[in-house]
């Protein structure tokens, strides 16, 4: 038996220990507080900037950074701001040659210097040969950070055009990429031979390597993304967010603010009362709450003229707050005596329920199959023991912004969204408005992983004060407020008992989980994993519970990787004790059929775990437990996942003109997945056209139809489907009339609604790790990764390959040093930004290589599963088995950082 | 960003007249060499709303490094990338080469300067994260018995 207490570290909580006065603000420093005044008119200075060879004379603000010049005054929006503090490098630009950060640098110092943005890259229409390589290597995924990326790699080519993979590694260390596609930027600078896995695939287009229709736009600056979006007359607006994790608002003094020079509208919770459904039908979630349960939680809203002001107006408010205990932890908050972040209790009803409608009755999910003391008792060895996850951030590139506007009773919002329909259901429910008198664009969207999902409390906060104000208003949160206010992946405790028998077969599974979500359940909460198992006995029993921490909910596969960390540990801790080989007991013991009694629309996962263990030479690399002794350990360690492919509504409009151009609708928007792509490849497939005569018309909701939303990795499967059936519509009425003469138009709409009957459809994915631990500064080291995947047919296989690319290095991150990190005794964050939360950069990426086995589907477009979020399921648990491999130490809370691998070596 | 006055003075004497005056005049000023923490640090209001900002990079003579028998001179306005590649500093103090170059991002290598790289605040998360704590004028230090 492995010991179960790994509960020491709830003896730091700091539940109950009111929040002081003392407490970093948000907008407002303590020191600043004292010195909040009326400002006074902000200096200006003259200076000469010379842009992408282009003299300027210009009047500056002297506090405006060169981003702000280059993007808000010289209309430059290809350089972008991600993080607004030298961390990210979406801002990258060339300053007399060098590659700077500029938005940490002031535009009144650049004066008489030269300056070379992205859109200075491409000369008399002529690309530049980076620009034409990050398109052939399909580097930009959701591309909010390809200019940064193409101004260092510029750099570092200025410098010498001899470059070799470590150099371009360094040079392109500031610039992160949450899509993480780092190798693909990484093999374009180099020039490195393509990585795209061969494809032997009969069809015409569909399953061959296709670069991005979009990629042009993505490399030139030219893709507008929301904070891109400048309107005539339109006010800024800024979020005062409360300094304590739990506290009653007594009284909020506006009026100071409000007489700042500028200042237009103000919001809170006594004036505004429109309601950011959360999902959570027992809870209301507020645009503005009080009591405010979160450090972050949002108090007031004020537009003003510009940005500054809107700042400054923030700072001026003042709030008398009545700190209140506060508790973090999932599982203090269900102790008796644990202060209620929410009236009804902490304990949450299933999510399931909640969707479900009626009333929701708090109480945890359970799951049983089999009968699990049986199972256990009837086992040869019984493991138990406790895993613990923390909360991790989505941490894309683009930080929050909306924009909107009233006209004539219509309001528009741009804004980045996973979903362009539901994101107009919901702001138009907010609104009592019907569905057509809201528009909802997103044209191109940095990025998200679930945190987009849906409409966010930014478009409403914009929309409700350019509704008060009469004015076109853009809210852009910072990267702080992005971290502090947006879900992240929640944080669990897992505690296991598994059962097997002597020959290694899986006999009973017992979990036992706590979720904590924050004051408001936005997503499922549950903790996943153990269906990736065959198992007669096994029971499940989770909790979401409401806590005091920033809100949790959608990140990537949101109840997987975390989940998979607890079981693929003690599974591997089975492994051990039975002496039996990951490899064989995952062949024994991988699902054949889902919850042991439904089958599979298709299967591949043996062969992902026999091929991806061919591709990684398991049975070669894979040596006993610790068996180096020097300070540098390596092992080795692997884990499996499975992914539901969902079936469902979709919809496609397309259109076929007199010149032979098809134009497909579809109410999607391209998070950076290269769904457009892939939907133009299925449309050109089915209709037997060539690429080229192809045009997708996306993410605008009134000119493309209902999509469900790029969320759950279901683009492909539900919309990809709707162009096929749409397509075999069109396709007959050519047969019947013929292609459209001179000014006519051929029509064809579908809106299937697919189901299943008695089966279950899923992806899957089979990885491999070989790491080196260094046992005595505590670094982990990847030396090789595999990863196998089932998604049934690829579609386009340059794609597929960067999301399975993406995924394994945000697993990796999450799994060694990504964390939002909160202060036990105060209920603050510490870490929220890139450089704090460690997430993942150039310097941190391995080979990856991807193997896809494509077994044949029934459903979806042309056999078509998903992808997306399979990619990061097996990582961390993966990661986690080979450390153990390396040093025999089993580390069972996340991230498996430096401090904690040291403090297992001692 | 509070409002501030940037000036830019091109004499050493000229910037130590600016501080001093501001200082007279109960005014704040900071000096700013590459200035990329300086702006953050303003921005998250880590430090007191300046007045002023004495932008150091016009003054000529304060970037160079000279290498003698001795041992090395360098200017306070050397930037972190200029040592990480200087021939004299890579042959003669190589683990000061090795550390220049391994100094954050090469954005902010190439803005940061020796100076400013020496003077930093603290990157304690606590420090950074706003909290009044004995580095601030606070009476604890959080880290002692929190993250760190």
């Amino acid at each position: 038996m492995t010991g179960i207490t790994r509960r020491s570290f709830l003896g730091r909580s700091g539940a109950g220990i009111a929040a002081t006065a003392t407490l970093p603000a948000l907008t407002a420093g303590p020191q600043q507080k004292a010195a909040a005044q009326q400002p006074g008119p902000a200096p200006r200075t003259r200076i000469e900037l010379t842009v992408n060879g282009e003299t300027h004379a210009l009047e500056v603000e002297d506090r405006w950074t060169l981003v702000e010049v280059l993007r808000d005054h010289l209309e430059l929006t290809g350089t972008r701001v991600g993080c607004d503090r030298g961390e990210c490098g979406a801002c990258t630009v060339l300053l007399d040659g060098k590659n700077i950060f500029a938005c940490s640098y002031l535009a009144v110092w650049a004066d008489g210097k030269a300056v070379e943005t992205v859109e200075g890259l491409a000369t008399n229409g002529v690309l530049d040969p980076l620009q034409e390589a990050f398109i052939e290597y399909d580097a930009p995924q959701c591309g909010f950070c390809t200019s940064g990326q193409l101004m260092s790699a510029k750099a570092l080519l200025n410098e010498s055009a001899e470059v070799t993979e470590q150099s371009v590694r360094e040079a392109l260390a500031g610039n992160i990429c949450r899509c993480s596609n780092f190798l693909n930027y990484q093999a374009a600078v180099a020039r490195l031979d393509p990585a795209t896995p061969a494809t032997d695939d009969p069809l015409r287009i569909v399953g061959h390597p296709t670069p991005r229709l979009d990629a042009l736009e993505r490399v030139t600056g030219q893709a507008r993304y929301s904070p891109d979006i400048q309107l005539p007359g339109m006010l800024y607006a800024r979020i005062l967010r409360s300094p304590h994790p739990h506290a009653l608002i007594r009284a909020i003094d506006v009026e100071p603010a409000l007489e700042l020079e500028g200042v237009v509208a103000m919001l809170t919770h006594e004036n505004c009362d429109i309601d950011w459904a959360s999902g959570d039908l027992a809870n209301r979630r507020m645009l503005f709450n009080n009591p405010v349960r979160y450090y972050g939680d949002a108090v007031a809203a004020v537009a003003a003229v510009d940005r500054h002001t809107a700042e400054a107006a923030a700072q001026l408010i003042e709030v008398d707050y009545d700190t209140l205990p506060f508790v973090l932890d999932a599982e203090e908050a269900l102790e008796p005596g644990a202060v209620p972040v929410q009236p009804g209790g902490n304990l949450a009803a299933p999510f399931g329920a909640l969707r479900g409608g009626g009333s929701p009755v708090p109480g945890p999910a359970v799951y049983e199959r089999g009968d699990i003391e049986a199972g256990l008792a009837e086992s040869d060895v019984v493991v138990e023991d406790h895993y613990v996850s923390k909360h991790h951030n989505n941490a894309q590139m683009e930080p929050r912004t909306a924009v909107a506007q009233w006209e004539s009773g219509k309001l528009t919002v741009w804004t980045p969204t996973q979903g362009i329909t539901n994101c107009r259901d919901d702001i138009a429910a907010a609104f009592g408005l019907p569905n057509e008198q809201v528009r909802v664009i997103c044209e191109y969207m940095g990025g998200g992983f679930g945190n987009k999902n849906q409409c966010q409390d930014t478009d409403l906060i914009a929309a409700e004060l350019a509704r008060r104000t009469e004015r076109p208003v853009k809210l852009e949160l910072t990267r702080k407020e992005d971290f502090l206010s947006i879900h992240g992946r929640w944080p669990t405790s897992q505690y296991y008992r598994v059962g097997a028998k002597r020959d290694g077969t899986l006999h009973a599974i017992e979990l036992s989980g706590y979720s904590g979500m924050g004051p408001h359940i936005k997503s499922s909460g549950d903790i996943a994993g153990i269906d990736f198992y065959q198992c007669p006995n096994v029971s499940k029993t989770v909790r979401t519970v409401h806590t005091n921490m920033t809100t949790s909910a959608n990140y990537r596969a949101p109840s997987y990787p975390q989940g998979v960390f607890g079981i693929a540990s003690v599974l591997d801790t089975v492994c051990h004790e039975l002496d039996v080989d990951p490899l064989d007991f995952h062949l024994k013991n991988a699902t054949r059929r889902y919850r042991d009694a439904t089958p599979y629309t298709s299967y591949g996962l043996i062969d992902c775990i026999e091929q991806g263990a061919e591709a990684f030479a398991w049975r070669d690399r894979r040596r006993p437990t610790a068996t180096d002794t020097g300070p540098i350990r390596r092992g080795t360690g692997m884990a499996i996942g499975a992914f539901t492919a969902r079936l469902g509504l979709s919809n496609a409009l397309l259109r076929l003109d007199d010149a032979g151009s098809l134009w497909v609708h579809a109410g999607v928007t391209d998070i950076g997945t290269g769904a457009k792509t892939t939907l133009a490849m299925i449309a050109a497939e089915a209709m037997e056209m060539d690429l080229d005569r192809v045009e997708v018309i996306w993410g605008d909701t009134d000119r493309s139809p209902y999509s469900v939303g790029e969320s759950g990795s279901r683009t492909t499967s539900h919309t990809g489907f709707a162009i096929v059936q749409a397509a075999e519509d069109l396709k007959r009425q050519l047969a019947e009339r013929g292609p459209p003469g001179p000014g006519e138009v051929l029509v064809a709409e579908a809106a299937p609604n697919p189901s299943l009957d008695g089966e279950q459809r899923y992806s899957f994915a089979a990885h491999f790790v070989e790491l080196e631990v260094d046992t005595e500064l505590g670094g982990v080291h990847l030396t090789k990764y595999v990863a196998a995947h089932d998604s049934g047919r690829i579609i386009n296989p340059l794609t597929a390959t960067s999301q399975v690319k993406g995924g394994v290095i945000q697993g990796i991150g999450m799994a060694l040093h990504e964390e939002l990190l909160y202060d036990r005794s105060t209920g603050i964050p510490v870490n929220p930004g890139y450089y704090g939360a460690r997430i993942m950069t150039h310097l941190d990426t391995v080979p990856i290589d991807v193997v896809f086995v494509e077994p044949e589907d029934d459903y979806g477009p042309m056999g078509a599963k998903s992808i997306g979020e399979s990619t990061i399921i097996p990582v961390v648990g993966a990661i986690a088995n080979a450390i153990f491999n390396a040093t025999g130490r089993r580390i069972r809370e996340l991230p498996i950082s430096r401090d904690r691998v040291i403090g297992a070596m001692s | 960003m509070n409002v501030f006055e940037n000036v830019s003075p091109a004499t050493l004497e000229e910037a130590v007249e600016f501080l001093g005056e501001a200082r007279e005049n109960g005014e704040v000023a900071y000096p700013a060499g590459g200035g990329s923490d300086l702006l953050g640090m303003v921005k998250d209001e880590l430090v007191a709303a300046p007045d002023k900002i004495v932008d150091l990079k016009r003054i000529p003579g304060l970037d160079e490094i000279r290498i003698s028998e001795s041992g090395a001179e360098i200017g306070g306005l050397v930037t972190v990338d200029a040592i990480a590649r200087n021939e004299g500093i890579r042959s003669r103090y190589p683990v000061l080469a090795e550390a220049a170059a391994a100094v954050g991002a090469p954005q902010l290598r190439n803005t940061g300067t020796i100076a400013g790289n020496v003077c930093q605040r603290p990157w304690c998360w606590y420090f950074r994260q706003g909290f009044s704590c004995l580095k601030r004028g606070g009476d604890q230090c959080y880290s002692v018995i929190g993250e760190n």
